[in-house]
């Protein structure tokens, strides 16, 4: 039967980890995420998890050691935050480049500073790991279950960050339900390896290596391979999101994107993490109201749902992007892949950017308020300015 | 501790294919035909980015991943995850070069012997980033040409002594270090087979010339590095790790015993002196002071990889 518990964020994590029954847990501390492989340490010390748990000396060896004991054949899951996650980088490309579908927490902080943004997660835009965002407890431990599902798929085979905001979520205790073990188990099957990696299997290993470094193919297939997996996962997370909804009553949207109070809206906010829970209140504020504003919580960054935005996209007159991000030189990293991927159509939504929450800038109910009445001012044809707002 | 094993006994099976892209003359290619014979097909391998993958014909599987800096690590991964896949029968080994192991590679060498993790971490040491072109790492030698410390009217080619990393290792008190040289194969393959039979952190240390970035002929690597052991450049050295809780047992006598020395083909004058390590790091660290015995002297690792480099 299900069980409820007043949890943290970063118990929900570990809670995700250690009801997919992961097997190989490199750990390192970094403030918000220390807790995780804190809780996933207890379990393990109380019998209830049964992993190799390793102390590393860093998230470069987390990253590294993770990879390969996915190759060498077990479900890997570590977690990390910040500049964490950025030592993680460069590994971070060889495991999806390996196609091993490891499995990591990202509890955001900025990397200016301790508080949340998500710039750190941004850092990694193009190591081509999937990245859910998302916004309460409950949703991290769901998320991280899917994770493991969507990243072992045949079709996916690609690693999966799924990350909350550091401290809003991290440390905030909040009811979750805990699903059975016995239909998680039912729900994700054993992680099968891919690769033939045993010494019996030394030909076929052989093939392997020889694909695997491009032999007799375009060079720039190893890009095309991933790019192409990318794609296929969107299907895919669909798919699981709406397998896990049936297991465990809880879908989030489509399972890439959620629209929340969207129908007759003029115009919509896009907003990723905690800040779409946020932008759920000042939505409901205004929509009691009369202003036919809603919302759209874009879950699923990596792969970017570009069909969904381009059907949305004309059943508004305009779109604000709440962006917790920054490429300076250019602007919000959401903003612009929401932009672009409407930019075909015929008839295109203006699009306002907004930059909220960085280093961990409180977001209030009536910012959000605010940055919705401007976008439905865009939508009424008024002249709005600045064009990119900072709240 | 380990005997000396001839080649002949290791049978006909090779188990690398005969043609790869090693240079004339690879020390490196030497010892990945040695390693492979002697520690058989029930391997997996561990390859990062240096000459090695492209000597890397040995037919045992192999991850590789350009991650530099990352054999402690993706060895650790890969010995775990086999552990938890019951296959511990399977050794893991990873034929690592000079600076992925003293440089680059050195937090995860010694976070992973620390850790005691299960696996053999085998560098061939040719002195420099030889796959790169011959530049200098912390493993060449003082007053070495390399074509980062040149030599010219104003440099004597690099300035710094050669890191001791055998000795370094041996400080994490793991259960074996040694040291090899491509030159003598007899004292390397018994080295490798009794490293194959311990668990936990074993490290050998391969003497490796090479002669396109030392610049002598291919025909002479096998003189080149029986000259570096002769001459004490590159001693044959092996230790197996005591029992830490030794010191503690019965006989003062018992706890002094066994030990370091492993001479293979050593000259003499190369021995270690002394009465033998009696407890790793305890000694190294000064050992606990139990009434009515005198702590043993303690020098023997720093005598033990002590090289005239």
């Amino acid at each position: 039967m299900e069980k409820w518990e007043v949890m943290v964020g970063n118990k929900a994590v570990a809670y995700a980890a250690k009801l997919a029954r992961v097997k190989y847990i490199p750990s390192f501390p970094i403030t918000p995420q220390t807790t995780i492989v804190q809780y996933l340490a207890d379990m393990i010390a109380n019998g209830e998890l049964d992993a190799e748990y390793v102390t590393v000396e860093g998230e470069l060896t987390a990253q590294a050691s993770a990879l390969t004991a996915a190759a060498a054949g077990v479900r890997s899951f570590t977690a990390t935050s910040g500049p964490g996650l950025l030592y993680m980088h460069h590994p971070m490309h060889a495991t999806s480049g390996a196609r091993l579908p490891v499995v990591m927490a990202v509890i955001h902080r900025s990397v200016k500073g301790m508080q949340p943004d998500h710039s750190d997660m941004m850092a990694q835009r193009d190591t081509s790991w999937m990245m859910f965002e998302c916004e309460n407890s409950q949703e991290l431990l769901d998320t991280g279950i899917m994770c493991f599902k969507i990243a072992e798929d045949e079709r996916v085979r690609l690693p999966a960050i799924f990350a909350g905001d550091g401290y809003i979520l991290s440390y905030t205790a909040e009811p979750v339900e805990l699903p059975p073990q016995e239909e998680v188990d039912a729900f994700l099957p054993p992680y099968k390896p891919s690769i033939p990696l045993l010494p019996e299997q030394a030909e076929e290993m052989r093939m392997w290596m020889l694909r695997s470094w491009g032999f007799g193919r375009d060079p720039q297939d190893a890009w095309k391979v991933q790019h192409d997996a990318m794609e296929a996962a969107k299907t895919v997370i669909k798919e699981v999101n709406e397998e896990y909804g049936k297991w465990f009553s809880r879908r989030y949207g489509n399972g890439l994107v959620e629209e929340y109070m969207c129908d007759g809206a003029e115009a919509v906010i896009i907003a990723m993490g905690t800040i779409a829970s946020t932008a759920r209140v000042a939505i409901r504020n205004l929509q009691k109201r009369g202003e036919p504003v809603g919302l759209v919580k874009l879950k699923s960054f990596k792969p970017f749902p570009a069909e969904e935005f381009r059907r949305i996209g004309p059943q508004v007159k305009a779109m604000g992007v709440v962006d917790r991000n920054i490429s300076c030189g250019t602007g919000g990293i959401v903003f612009g892949n929401v932009r672009d991927s409407m930019y075909d159509l015929e008839e295109r939504p203006r699009t306002l950017q907004f930059h909220t929450g960085m280093r961990g800038k409180e977001v209030k109910v009536m910012d959000i308020e605010r940055i919705a009445e401007k976008t439905l001012r865009a939508a009424r044809g008024e002249k709005v300015a600045p064009l990119v707002e900072w709240v | 501790m380990s005997k000396p094993f001839p080649l002949t006994r290791l049978g006909d099976e090779e188990f690398i294919d005969p043609a790869n892209q090693a240079c004339q003359g690879c020390a490196g290619s030497i010892v990945a035909r040695i390693v492979s014979k002697a520690l058989g097909p029930n391997i997996v391998r561990q390859e990062v980015a240096c000459c090695g993958p492209a000597f890397g014909n040995i037919r045992a599987p192999s991850i590789y991943a350009e991650i530099f800096e990352g054999a402690g690590a993706m060895m650790t991964g890969l010995s775990r995850g086999l552990k938890r896949r019951g296959r511990e029968d399977i050794t893991v080994v990873g034929i690592i070069g000079d600076g992925g192991t003293v440089d680059i590679g050195f937090q995860g060498l010694s976070a992973a012997a620390e850790r005691n993790e299960d696996f053999i971490w085998i560098v061939y040491d040719n002195e420099a980033y030889m796959n790169t072109g011959g530049q200098r790492s912390s493993a060449t030698t003082k007053y070495a040409y390399t074509t980062t410390t040149p030599v010219g009217e104003i440099s004597r080619g690099k300035p710094e002594r050669k890191k001791n990393v055998p000795l370094l290792v041996a400080a994490h008190n793991v259960p074996y270090v040694a040291t090899a040289s491509v030159s003598f194969p007899e004292d390397l393959i018994g080295k490798l087979r009794y490293a194959q039979g311990l668990k936990g952190f074993r490290f050998i240390h391969i003497s490796a010339p090479c002669p396109t970035g030392w610049g002598f002929n291919p025909k002479d690597t096998i003189k080149v590095g029986r000259e570096m052991v002769l001459s004490g450049l590159a001693p044959l050295r092996g230790r197996r790790r005591q029992d830490p809780e030794a010191h503690l047992q019965a006989e003062g006598a018992e706890a002094r015993q066994g030990g370091p020395e492993d001479a293979g083909q050593v000259p003499p004058r190369h021995r270690p002196r002394g009465r033998g390590d009696p407890g790793g790091c305890h000694g190294v660290l000064g050992a606990p002071h139990i009434k009515g015995r005198r702590p043993p002297l303690l020098t023997p690792i720093t005598n033990l990889f002590r090289s005239n480099t």
